[in-house]
């Protein structure tokens, strides 16, 4: 026993392996989670959508044609477009390694090192704010493997939230130098957003909307130092030039066209809230049980970390106690506004239909209650050994919970897929919501019935020789008179037509498909080339990136 | 804000409110219970325990009663299922059921028992550890803990569910005999056991493994006064004398013939330990969800109790003590799981538990104790000790509301209130009550009102099966064995022409009776002569205790007057 304490005490004491430690147990755990989980990931509601967008790339990256490509076997040829909306930037080093191994392979390398990294960040931010390596620890489990982000990883699929789910705490890192540090480091913040921005659009305006609650909350400390503000303002800028290869060219497609995005009702927050006695159920919720339905939950561990609070005496409470105190704060109110009670279709909320699904913002309630339960732990937590007790506990209760919920994964929601779904046009390909179809097309089914034709006007109109090479399709066309051609695919901003080397112009069909005038026999050859706001925003954000890395280096230079 | 603490500040130093607030809120919970469990009719076993209760009353209605037999059981049969279950506790419910039909008194039993097991725990805690906010968290933790839901509704166990109620008076009596005032108090221990007792056998046999392991570890107070050690003997003789009428004729009973729970075992523990996984799933699963199935558990709502531990500094006498109803819970609960090897001796003798989640009932015992006093050593201020008490209250009808829904959709949703018959297991799981000579139950239907004679020119007419009386006339050419159809257990009684005839056990398991001349034939259940005799070895000795309790207070009034 004493061997055991003094090995626990000695440990304690040398700080600079903690990381190491924490490093080594991210690891297992990760490798545990694909292990438990298996390989099949096709069970996620959104997995693939997902995959389709980074098949996309992975063969743009091959073909040469990054950065401006289509997913032109998307849709049934008819090729989808998702990659302006939703960015690709993270995904770009994971599929070099698809490329050099496997898609599968590819995949499974984001998902684990999204899972290392996010604990990682998580445990290096809360040790700088908090310094408590105790802490920190707790805090990078409870969060990496919280309920809410293994039901993004797997079931859901939510590859952009998942990702965003590693970069939140480098943004909350960076709103501390802000508000309270040194804010000579306005660039912590400027990462951290452009990184959650290039992960997932929605999650970043939930965060958005949340550092200016945190900002307002804190507003006693920017008033003091008005030279804050001016750095936020900084880094706000900075951020804009990063993002150019993302959010100029979406917002040039955005405002080019209608989308299924702009018109869909389905997914608003209003028809998508969970019954309080479930938010409940969710948060007192162990682990999952092999055969009950997995749903959105904030878990039991989260939950616990927070009510030990009442066991925290307030002998004059401390800037951090009061910092976690807020968190939870705001946390529970984010809670709260996922349940039926809250008033989704009342002015202002009823502008944030964007937001698809309240729940979403569990995923900041999972990081405040995980930082907020950390650090109420190391208050109450003095001896090592307990310490150490507890952490076992997380660890052991995170290995039971991804071995139940793994189970259940596999034991039901990937056969319920297997066995009774496959990939047709009843289920729209699995492209999610068809976010991105223009919102003319009628429907999937309209796609599907059409089929791969070039539709004339004139009915003397002859076209022969339809062919696709990858994202080049090709036709000889034969007119008596002038005809509007309308070709199999969908209409996106940045598609190229020519009829014998000659440009056409490129219009939209009434049933959001590409057209073309003709007025000549020929041969025409139609590909997506992207336009021009996407080569210069790529090099802007190329130009930006790099001159914030050089800054960033002579910074910490003239510092040492 | 501050009218709220001055409520609270009135509440807390006020001391006498406490039992009254901790009554109301459990009064509350448990009809809470009540209503979100209707209908009551879908566990496991619910029909056995109504033909207890229902052949209970019909005996009182007779007169029969203490010696009576469940003759409506298997078709005019008959059942002895009162010797083997005792039915103590259902008398008074049983007598209600005249008045208000039997669904009504079956649920104000388990109102009423459930009422008086958060007494009986807020009143042990409160002596033991003279603290009521301690006292009034094991209360509720304990009453509506995950285990006992799932015992009363799920399982419709109701033997085991309501000998909850009486492990309380059972620890206080063992505190009484190894720390407190053993010549005062000695007799608690009596009383509660002989409760257990008459309630169920199983849970008795095991908290009387438990008491014995209690003293091994308190042996040193015994070792100091050795004459606490007389005290308990005489609680044991005590018990041993007032629950004569159930151990003595039951015990009867099984030496004189062998049943199906012996034969016929059907529940084999070893299939029925717990899994690590599911055991430790069970410890933190929180409120049930609607769609899930349900099993056996400890339920978060304990676990997170003896979690709190960890943040308790200090050492007591008291901290010491439910540390070890802690360790000793959670050695019960790996009893209790899939890692013992309970088709091995010693475990194999201990076969006759059936179901080794048994043991988690004293696990939640032990655990609610724990929960309750952890607490209350953690959190201090009377506005903690509120929000604290908030929230167990709100969790405990979260509980009850969730768990109920998941027992009203899960639970053979189907079932409709039907009466007893052999479908609906009204014999008990295992039939366990059945000699081990009657092949089937099924042939018990086939054979039918028939009387079997040995020769063919013996006659049987005028076949009456009128409440707990079978005759019939019979006449014979020659001295004939006659199978009557009824079950054979001892203490059957034939008639025939006012001549008592001997009664044996046919081949078959039934009554056997050998007539000699023709006339008429009667045959009934009288119970036999030690089940009388020890019926008012029992009465007799719980007027003394009870004499002797009520001189004995009247004598501590005297001296405390005396002393003022």
């Amino acid at each position: 026993m004493r061997t055991i304490n003094n090995i626990i005490n000695s440990v304690a004491e040398k700080k600079a392996i903690h990381i190491w430690i924490v490093l080594g147990l991210l690891i297992f755990l990760s490798a545990f989670m694909l292990y438990a989980y298996g390989f099949n990931l096709s069970g996620g509601h959104d997995y693939y959508f997902h995959n389709a967008r980074f098949e996309a790339l992975m063969k743009a990256l091959q073909n040469g044609m990054f950065p401006v490509y289509i997913d032109y076997d998307g849709v049934n040829g008819y090729g989808y477009l998702p990659k302006l909306f939703y960015s690709d930037v993270i995904l770009i080093p994971f599929a070099i390694i698809g490329n050099l191994t496997s898609t599968q392979t590819g995949y499974l390398s984001i998902l684990f090192t999204m899972t290392v990294l996010c604990g990682l960040f998580t445990y290096i931010v809360v040790n700088k704010i908090y310094k408590n390596s105790f802490a920190a620890a707790v805090s990078a489990l409870l969060y990496t493997f919280c309920m809410y982000r293994l039901y993004d990883l797997y079931h859901r699929a939510a590859l952009g939230e998942v990702l965003s789910f590693t970069f939140l705490p480098i943004v909350f890192l960076g709103l501390y130098y802000i508000i309270k540090g040194d804010y000579k480091k306005w660039y912590v913040i400027t990462i951290g957003f452009c990184l959650t921005i290039f992960s997932h659009l929605i999650s970043s305006v939930v965060l958005f909307i949340t550092v200016i609650i945190i900002l307002a909350i804190y507003y006693k400390d920017l008033k003091k130092e008005p030279k804050r503000l001016l750095y936020l303002a900084i880094a706000g800028g900075a951020s804009l030039l990063i993002l150019a290869y993302y959010i100029y060219p979406m917002a040039e497609q955005l405002l080019s066209n209608t989308f299924y995005l702009n018109t869909d009702t389905w997914s608003y927050p209003d028809k998508n809230k969970i019954n309080p006695y479930h938010i409940i159920w969710g948060m007192t919720n162990g682990l999952p049980l092999p055969d009950q339905g997995f749903s959105p939950r904030l878990g039991l561990l989260l939950t616990l970390g927070i009510i030990v609070r009442i066991f925290i005496r307030n002998n004059g409470k401390s800037p951090l106690l009061r910092s976690a105190d807020i968190l939870v704060i705001l946390g529970l109110l984010f809670v709260f506004a996922t349940s039926s009670l809250f008033p989704w279709s009342v002015f202002p909320f009823s502008k944030m239909n964007y937001l698809q699904f309240p729940w979403r913002l569990y995923e900041f309630s999972s990081l405040f209650f995980a930082v907020a339960g950390g650090y109420y732990l190391s208050i109450l937590l003095k001896s090592n050994v307990r310490k150490f007790v507890v952490l076992c506990f997380i660890t052991l209760f995170t290995v039971l919970a991804l071995l139940g919920d793994g189970k259940y994964y596999n034991n039901f929601t990937v056969q319920y897929r297997d066995t009774y779904e496959y990939i047709n046009m009843d289920n729209h390909y699995y492209i999610s919501g068809l976010e991105y179809y223009p919102a003319k097309v009628p429907s999937t089914h309209y796609i599907q019935k059409r089929g791969i034709v070039i539709d004339t006007k004139d009915s003397t109109t002859n076209i022969t020789n339809f062919a696709r090479n990858k994202n080049i399709t090709t036709f000889d066309v034969e007119i008596k008179n002038p005809d509007q051609l309308e070709l199999p695919l969908l209409y996106y901003k940045g598609y190229k037509a020519t009829l014998n080397g000659e440009n056409l112009t490129v219009e939209q069909s009434d049933n959001g498909l590409l057209a073309l005038a003709v007025n000549q026999s020929g041969r025409v050859e139609v590909y997506y080339k992207g336009t021009a706001v996407q080569y210069i925003c790529f090099w802007i954000s190329i130009a930006a990136i790099v001159a914030l890395c050089i800054y960033i280096f002579l910074s910490k230079k003239r510092k040492k | 804000m501050k009218t709220v603490d001055r409520i609270i500040n009135y509440i807390s130093s006020n001391k006498k409110s406490h039992f009254g607030l901790f009554l109301i809120v459990l009064t509350t919970l448990s009809l809470l219970m009540i209503f979100c469990y209707d209908p009551v009719y879908r566990g496991d076993d619910f029909y056995f325990h109504l033909r207890r209760l229902n052949a209970l009353a019909d005996a009182l209605r007779d007169g029969t009663f203490p010696a009576y037999i469940d003759y409506k059981a298997l078709q005019g049969y008959g059942y002895l299922s009162s010797v083997f279950y005792p039915d103590v506790i259902l008398i008074p419910f049983a007598a209600l059921s005249f008045v208000t039909g039997t669904l009504f008194a079956y649920n104000s039993m388990l109102l009423i028992m459930t009422i008086l097991c958060g007494v009986f725990m807020y009143k042990a805690i409160y002596v033991i550890y003279k603290n009521s906010f301690a006292a009034f968290i094991s209360g509720l933790l304990f009453c509506f803990c995950n285990y006992r839901l799932f015992d009363i509704y799920n399982r419709a166990a109701l033997g085991e569910s309501l000998a909850f109620t009486f492990f309380p008076i059972i620890l206080l009596g063992m505190y009484y005999i190894i720390k407190g005032d053993y010549k005062r108090n000695w007799y608690v221990l009596a009383i509660g056991y002989t409760l257990l007792i008459y309630t169920h056998l199983l849970s008795s046999v095991i908290a009387f493994i438990l008491i014995v392991l209690f003293l091994l570890i308190y042996y040193k107070p015994l070792k100091e006064e050795p004459k606490r050690l007389i005290y308990l003997c005489l609680a044991a003789i005590v018990t041993v004398l007032m629950t004569a009428y159930y151990t003595f004729p039951m015990i009867e009973q099984m030496v004189s013939n062998s049943f199906y729970y012996k034969t016929h075992s059907w529940v084999d523990p070893t299939l029925y330990s717990t899994s690590i996984y599911w055991l430790l799933l069970g410890m933190i699963e929180g409120l049930t969800q609607p769609e899930q199935f349900f099993f056996p558990k400890i339920g978060l709502f304990l676990t997170f109790g003896i979690c709190l531990r960890l943040f308790v500094r200090g050492k007591s006498k008291e901290l010491k003590s439910i540390d070890i109803f802690v360790i000793v819970a959670i050695g019960l609960l790996i009893l209790s799981s899939s890692i013992i090897p309970w088709g091995k001796f010693p475990f194999k003798e201990l076969r006759v538990i059936q179901f080794p989640w048994r043991l988690f009932a004293f696990v939640s015992f032990f655990f609610a104790i724990a929960g309750g006093y952890y607490l209350s050593q953690l959190v201090k201020s009377r506005r903690r000790m509120a929000i604290a008490s908030f929230f167990v209250i709100a969790f405990a009808a979260l509980i009850i509301a969730g768990d109920s829904q998941n027992y009203r959709r899960t639970v053979r949703a189907d079932q409709v209130l039907t009466t007893p018959n052999i479908t609906n297991h009204y014999l008990g799981g295992g039939k366990e009550y059945l000699p081990s000579r009657i092949e089937s139950t099924d042939y018990i239907c086939k054979r039918g009102d028939e009387v079997i004679t040995n020769y063919n020119t013996t006659r049987i007419s005028n076949f009456i099966r009128s409440k707990n009386i079978t005759s019939f006339d019979i006449s014979i050419a020659n001295a004939d064995h006659i199978e009557v159809p009824l079950i054979y257990y001892k203490g059957y009684k034939a008639v025939l022409n006012g001549n008592k005839l001997p009664v044996v056990q046919s081949s078959r398991g039934l009554i056997e009776i050998t007539a000699n001349q023709s006339g008429r034939v009667e045959v009934y259940y009288t119970g036999t002569t030690l089940l009388r005799v020890s019926f008012w070895i029992s009465i007799i000795s719980i007027l003394a205790l009870c004499t002797f309790v009520f001189v004995s207070r009247k004598k501590k009034e005297v001296i405390n007057l005396s002393f003022h």
